[in-house]
């Protein structure tokens, strides 16, 4: 079923739709809440967002795709989040250093090498990305990992294109600077 | 994108597992379910009395009624209430199907609406007593078109 269609069932108080659109889109809010705020506190926001995606949505008028209206919402309540930290400081995040994560691509075959060589590549990218001014990380994960469209970034983070462009630029060259000891 | 090693970089967060996700599922979903919509409370009966039911309810029942039309899809159903929380008008906003009746779909839109409206509050509602405003607001491809 196309979300147009779960997105109008769940306006109208259709839950078992909206559960659907959970399950679709989860994936990607929670890929992007961890990048945003850390992998300890990106299971809260992603319940967040949904939580105010469900209040949320008989206003949803489907101008944009329910993907960048859910990013929108998380992006949302990641400001929340980083303005709450100020206010509270706490220990701050300082990438995943996460082996609950597990590439999908390595096979058993795969030497020991390989798989030392493509964890300290993903240890080294996820510094460099901690690193990262929070827009210019968004522009970078949802341009480049998630396949967003600029002007869909730009909604998500409520910025213009011309923002995004800028941010993702000196993201990528960051970013390819950082990781530059692994080409 | 045309740098190597930042397509790599990409490729190795799309190919993780996000084993983050798997745990966190359940109480999304658990929280998901859990949330309420704030919405008025609208005056039912049953046969030991009153009791008020969320119109957030009477709009689900109406919209499963109105779309089982297959002619029409429900885009909106709002509620008007009278003082006391009785039920007084519903506004449906519907999109129909290309080249079906409007006076039609009207008709049928209105019955289904106070059937399904009567069914959940347990009063037999008479267009006198509830006024069914449709707005048409789009058309879509029908069944016959093969949408």
């Amino acid at each position: 079923m196309p979300d147009d269609e779960l997105a109008r069932r769940a306006r109208l108080g259709d839950k078992q739709a909206f559960v659907t659109i959970v399950e679709r889109h989860g994936p990607v809010v929670f890929r992007y809440a961890r990048r945003m705020v850390g992998a300890d506190d990106a299971p809260d926001l992603t319940q967040e967002t949904f939580a105010t995606a469900w209040v949320a949505i008989p206003g949803f008028r489907g101008d944009s795709a329910v993907r960048t209206w859910l990013l929108g919402i998380a992006s949302n309540h990641v400001r929340h989040h980083r303005r709450s930290l100020a206010r509270h400081p706490v220990a701050a995040w300082d990438g995943d250093e996460d082996e609950r994560t597990t590439p999908v691509s390595r096979t058993p075959e795969a030497s020991p090498e390989c798989q030392a060589v493509d964890d300290a590549f993903r240890t080294a990218l996820e510094s460099a990305l901690a690193d990262l001014p929070p827009l210019q990380r968004a522009c970078w994960v949802l341009r480049d990992v998630e396949g967003l469209g600029y002007a869909e970034i730009a909604d998500v983070e409520h910025t213009s294109v011309a923002a995004v462009r800028g941010a993702l630029h000196r993201a990528r060259t960051s970013l390819a600077r950082r990781l530059e000891p692994w080409r | 994108m045309t740098d190597d090693l930042l397509a790599r970089a990409a490729s190795t967060l799309r190919e993780l597992t996000d084993d983050g996700w798997v745990r966190a599922r359940p109480a999304v979903l658990e929280r998901t379910l859990r949330v309420l919509r704030g919405s008025d409370s609208v005056v039912g009966r049953h046969a030991d009395g009153e009791f008020r039911a969320a119109t957030a309810v009477l709009v689900a029942e109406i919209r499963r009624a109105v779309d089982g039309l297959t002619t029409v899809r429900t885009q909106r159903v709002s509620c008007s209430l009278a003082d006391g929380g009785t039920l007084e008008a519903l506004a449906v906003e519907v999109s129909v199907a290309y080249g079906s009746s409007i006076a039609a779909v009207a008709d049928d839109v209105r019955t289904a609406a106070r059937r399904a409206a009567s069914e959940t509050l347990g009063v037999t509602l008479q267009p006198d007593q509830v006024v069914v405003d449709l707005v048409v607001d789009d058309v879509h491809r029908g069944p016959d078109t093969g949408a």
